[in-house]
């Protein structure tokens, strides 16, 4: 309908007559419907509708007013949905409201340092679930969590209502060198190469050859007049060390492929979950993962992917399953021995049938005693 | 120079006779605006007709409805198929005769 206009239906013959008469009285006339032969509908504007009753009046024809438009009209049909119009104002007051505030604070990177104390730690710059938004302060977040001990660096992410706080802990540190009140013997059988004695007295020279469980400093010094005075014992006593592995491998061997992945996200609420779960088994592996969708309501949104393998027959060569070997058992012992300047070979003997010895011979200068 | 005066400059017409004479502007067949109507004789939604200073104009077509009707002017809507000053009568006994 225009705005501004009144709608009127009109009963009665001789709707010109009607027309002409308001014409005549210059009022526009809009819209002009004939229903019926006696019923037609026309919109005139506000101003005018005072007049046209009147006209309708001296004229005798039965009408009414159909529609209405403007403000008027407008916050007469807003009166009848009085109740809609409060429950959005409301929700949408409550929801601005809330905005203000952060409702859910994630933590990544905590392993050595307990999740428990980075949210104290947090919590006593503002930032914890429930706490206002304007009292957030990124900086002094990440200069707070980085005080804490283990941790190298941290970053402190705001998005929306949920501030996302990633850490990064430092390396282990090795422990203040102490002294050994007993003798600092050697761990492994090798030839001494350096000898640094802090406290006590060396036992071994460079060039000597010791076995597992050799002393290499004594927990005592020597005075002038030679006598034994006990003392700690605390240095470090490097050698050459050769450490050797045999294996037994095949050529041909079996591999698990995966041909094909599957994702499905699925609901639980109130202990229900909603959608068809994927199913593990028959070289199908399902993997999990359970997050809760909000703070308030009851619903946990599970995401599961499931990966199916093929078992396939794979063949290589010796010298690359040799190759292979050798680089595990090298891996192995540098993570086991902390060492410097080390050898690797390998030798390969045909045991028949498809198998093969490989024996992997390592050297390398490492810390046989002390730290 | 006005609408009126600079088309009855180019007519040689007085300007008085073509303001005071009637007028329609039809939009692509979907509308006519009607200038020089005094009364509304006839509303159908083949034909209406509408009373002029002198005679009767006619406007035919399908679906027609009057959309707007001030004093001196109106304006129809609908399939427009013609806007004459001839009956449809008229036009028949013409047809006849020839």
């Amino acid at each position: 309908m225009r705005s501004g206009c009144v709608r009127l239906r009109v009963e009665g013959y001789n709707q010109l007559r009607l027309l002409n008469a308001l014409n005549r009285e210059d009022i526009a006339v809009f819209d002009f419907l004939r229903e019926k032969s006696t019923e037609c509908l026309f919109s005139v504007s506000k101003k005018d509708a005072p007049k046209t009753f009147a006209i309708l009046n001296e004229l005798c024809y039965t009408y009414k007013v159909t529609g209405d438009s403007g403000a008027v009209a407008f916050l007469k049909t807003a009166a009848r949905r009085s109740g809609l119009l409060l429950t959005v104002v409301l929700l949408t007051a409550c929801i601005l409201f809330l905005r203000g505030f952060m409702w859910r604070v994630e933590i990544s990177g905590c392993s050595a340092v307990p999740q428990k104390t980075v949210e104290r730690v947090l919590a006593t710059v503002g930032v914890k679930t429930g706490g206002k938004i304007s009292a957030f302060d990124a900086r002094a977040a990440e200069t707070a969590v980085r005080g804490i001990e283990g941790v190298k660096l941290a970053s402190v992410r705001r998005n929306g209502t949920t501030v996302r706080v990633e850490i990064f802990e430092s390396d282990e540190v090795a422990p203040p060198l102490a002294g050994s009140t007993t003798d600092i013997l050697s761990s492994f059988d090798a030839t001494v190469t350096r000898v640094v004695a802090r406290e006590g007295t060396a036992l071994v020279r460079p060039g000597q050859h010791v076995f597992a469980g050799t002393p290499l400093i004594g927990a005592y010094r020597q005075n002038a007049e030679g006598e034994q005075i006990p003392s700690a014992a605390s240095g470090t006593v490097y050698g050459r060390v050769t450490h050797t592995v045999s294996v037994t491998v095949s050529q041909d061997r079996y591999v698990f492929v995966p041909v094909g992945t599957r994702k499905r996200t699925l609901l639980r609420v109130f202990g229900l979950t909603i959608g068809k779960p994927l199913q593990a088994g028959g070289g199908t592996t399902v993997e999990s993962r359970a997050a809760k969708l909000n703070v308030f309501l009851p619903v946990t949104v599970i995401r599961q992917k499931s990966v199916a393998y093929e078992k396939r027959l794979v063949h290589e060569s010796v010298e690359t399953l040799a190759q292979k070997e050798e680089q595990k058992a090298l891996a192995e012992f540098v993570s086991r021995v902390a060492s410097t300047g080390f050898t690797a070979s390998h030798t390969v003997r045909d045991l028949g049938g498809g198998q093969f010895r490989v024996n992997v011979f390592i050297e390398a200068e490492a810390v046989i005693g002390g730290a | 120079m006005g609408f009126f005066k600079e088309t009855a400059t180019l007519l040689g017409y007085d300007e008085a006779r073509l303001s005071m004479g009637y007028s329609y502007t039809n939009f692509n067949g979907e509308a006519v605006y009607l200038e020089g109507v005094t009364a509304l004789l006839r509303i159908g939604s083949e034909e209406t007709a509408f009373k002029l200073k002198k005679g009767v104009l006619y406007v035919r077509g399908q679906s027609l409805t009057v959309s707007e009707l001030r004093k001196g002017s109106a304006l129809v809507r609908g399939i427009i198929e013609s806007v004459d000053t001839e009956s449809k009568s008229e036009k028949t006994r013409g047809k006849d005769n020839a």
